[in-house]
């Protein structure tokens, strides 16, 4: 009988110690890092607390905004704990500092792409016009300035230094802002230009579209070429978040709607 | 000798309890603060000086030592190249002790009642109403007709113009021309049914004292009316909705009117109105009052009010 009860009672205590430790020895946390200048989100916390809720039930996952490139790309180096949510030409330009492997890609109305779209007041006829004049942008102003520089070319850098970037909060405050007179021009998706169109055509109307970017792949979901295994079940999760209410509600707070593998086109335009 | 090291350590300890007194190192740009621990004026100071950049000397009017005589000093000493006024206090000691300089001058409520300098550079503190309401329209694309209560004293003309820039964006405005003496529950009660949703503005004449403000709010939610508010304040009261000034764009709105003044280029006009806007929503209200809500803007709401 003794022999039996200590049997067990030891059988219990090695059952609670592999339990135990497997809990709290070999669970990891796992990160989903973001970092996009093409949009100008200031409400960090907002964003963070409704992403945490989102991710925490479903494991030891959280999400880490930054809003300044240098210091994301200090807080990643090397990290294999996470996924990264990056804008296309950054994760172009941060492949090649760290290995990296881009899995999805994000959509939009069922577009993987986006042109962005520089209009002006209807009166302002050349780009020379707009030589140390506003022009208002939702990203960040060393962005703007580097894709602006993309659109009009070389040849045009030093009007492209003259000109004054307005950072606004969203898209739409660019286009409007431009109607008022804040700015001469503004910088913003096609979308976004779209969208006025429709809720406004009067006010549409009194812009021109001045120069049309590349199309650009939306932000990209990557991981780090050796990523711990642990990672693969938040990229899932972050795939899955389209097929639920709940999900879908984040990723419009990201700015998209949904995710898909990225074809080997895409890859390769990514540099793959 | 040990005295010697003593009298130096006391000197230097002596200059560096007193040199916050005197200001510190003296700048080309002042930023003149009405009271730096107002969350607002520390923001768009900050988004400022991230902007501009270089030798950039704040003065926090909200601290003891800088009360006016030693601003007025400070200002006759040093002759800032320039002078960004965050509030009406900053503005009006700059405008007393420094009325040749160019001033810069933000988050001043009534700046439109105040005399200006002819070197004054205004950040208006309310989004144009265009603005406004083509924020309501790409919101609640089914809200056609909105009501306006205005202060019929002073802001018939406002209304006017508000009404016409409505009819060029698609929507009606329903005006509700009231005093400070008008009563609330009658007027409203007898006109919810005209319009779809109301709109608050910083009108001192409708928004005389808590007790009015409550009973819009009370009346609006009674007859599933949301009401669309100019500030974040109202978000407590049960607004559904808030457009407000995006505080961090003024500044840089601010840094271009200095950088223009540095760099001695003409402009064009005086007033800048806020480029961008701060966005709360309250959707739970929303869906109350069954006002449909566009889903692809909710992208661009700063904050969901619970």
């Amino acid at each position: 009988m003794l022999f039996h009860l200590l049997r067990a009672w030891n059988i219990a205590v090695l059952s609670a110690a592999c339990f135990f430790s497997s809990e709290v020895f070999s669970s990891s946390s796992y990160f989903l890092y973001f970092f996009n200048p093409e949009s100008n989100v200031d409400n960090f916390a907002m964003l963070k607390k409704s992403l945490d809720e989102y991710l925490e039930p479903r494991g030891r996952y959280q999400f880490r905004p930054f809003d300044d490139q240098q210091i994301f790309e200090k807080a990643v180096q090397g990290k294999k704990d996470g996924v990264f949510l990056i804008s296309s030409w950054h994760y172009k330009t941060l492949r090649k500092k760290q290995a990296l492997q881009a899995l999805l890609v994000s959509t939009l109305d069922h577009k993987s792409t986006q042109n962005k779209i520089l209009s002006a007041k209807r009166e302002i006829a050349s780009i020379a016009q707009l030589r140390e004049h506003k022009i208002a942008s939702a990203g960040t102003e060393a962005y703007t300035r580097g894709l602006l520089q993309r659109m009009l070319g070389e040849s045009q850098r030093e009007l492209v230094n003259n000109i004054q970037i307005i950072t606004v909060p969203r898209d739409i405050d660019a286009l409007i802002s431009v109607s008022f007179g804040a700015a001469k021009a503004a910088i913003t998706t096609e979308h976004s230009l779209a969208m006025l169109a429709s809720i406004n055509p009067v006010l549409f109307k009194r812009l021109r579209v001045m120069q049309r970017s590349e199309e650009s792949l939306l932000p990209i979901l990557a991981i780090a070429v050796n990523a711990t295994p642990g990672v693969a079940n938040l990229v899932t999760i972050i795939e899955q978040m389209q097929t639920t209410m709940q999900g879908k509600a984040r990723l419009k707070m990201l700015g998209i709607d949904g995710w898909r593998r990225l074809s080997q086109t895409e890859k390769a335009a990514l540099g793959e | 000798m040990s005295r010697l090291r003593a009298k130096i350590f006391v000197a230097i300890w002596a200059l560096w309890v007193v040199s916050p007194l005197l200001g510190g190192e003296a700048g080309n740009v002042w930023v003149l603060n009405s009271d730096a621990s107002v969350s607002k004026y520390a923001a768009i100071s900050s988004a400022f000086q991230a902007k501009l950049k270089g030798k950039i000397h704040e003065i926090d009017l909200g601290r003891k030592f800088h009360n006016e005589s030693w601003v007025q000093y400070k200002l006759a000493k040093e002759q800032p190249a320039l002078i960004f006024c965050i509030g009406t206090s900053a503005y009006l000691q700059a405008r007393k002790y420094a009325k040749n300089t160019p001033l810069i001058f933000a988050l001043g409520l009534r700046w439109r009642r105040m005399s200006l300098t002819e070197n004054t550079y205004v950040l208006a503190s309310d989004i144009p109403p265009a603005h406004n309401l083509l924020m309501f329209s790409f919101f609640f694309p089914e809200i056609k007709k909105i009501g306006v209560p205005y202060g019929k004293q002073q802001n018939k003309t406002w209304f006017q113009k508000v009404e016409k820039e409505a009819q060029v964006i698609g929507l009606e405005i329903i005006g509700l021309p009231l005093s400070r003496k008008s009563n609330i529950k009658s007027l409203f009660t007898a006109r919810f049914s005209e319009f779809d949703a109301l709109w608050l503005t910083a009108d001192p004449e409708v928004l005389s004292g808590k007790t009015r403000v409550a009973t819009i709010f009370k009346l609006s939610d009674a007859y599933k009316k949301p009401i669309f508010a100019y500030s974040p304040v109202f978000a407590k009261f049960g607004a559904a909705f808030i457009v407000a000034p995006d505080v961090r764009t003024m500044g840089g709105q601010a840094a271009g009117f200095a950088k223009n003044i540095q760099a001695q280029r003409a402009m064009e006009e005086k007033i800048e109105y806020p480029a961008g806007t701060f966005l709360a929503i309250n959707l739970k209200k929303l869906q109350q009052y069954g006002v449909i809500v566009n889903q692809r803007a909710l992208s661009t709401v700063n904050e969901y009010i619970e």
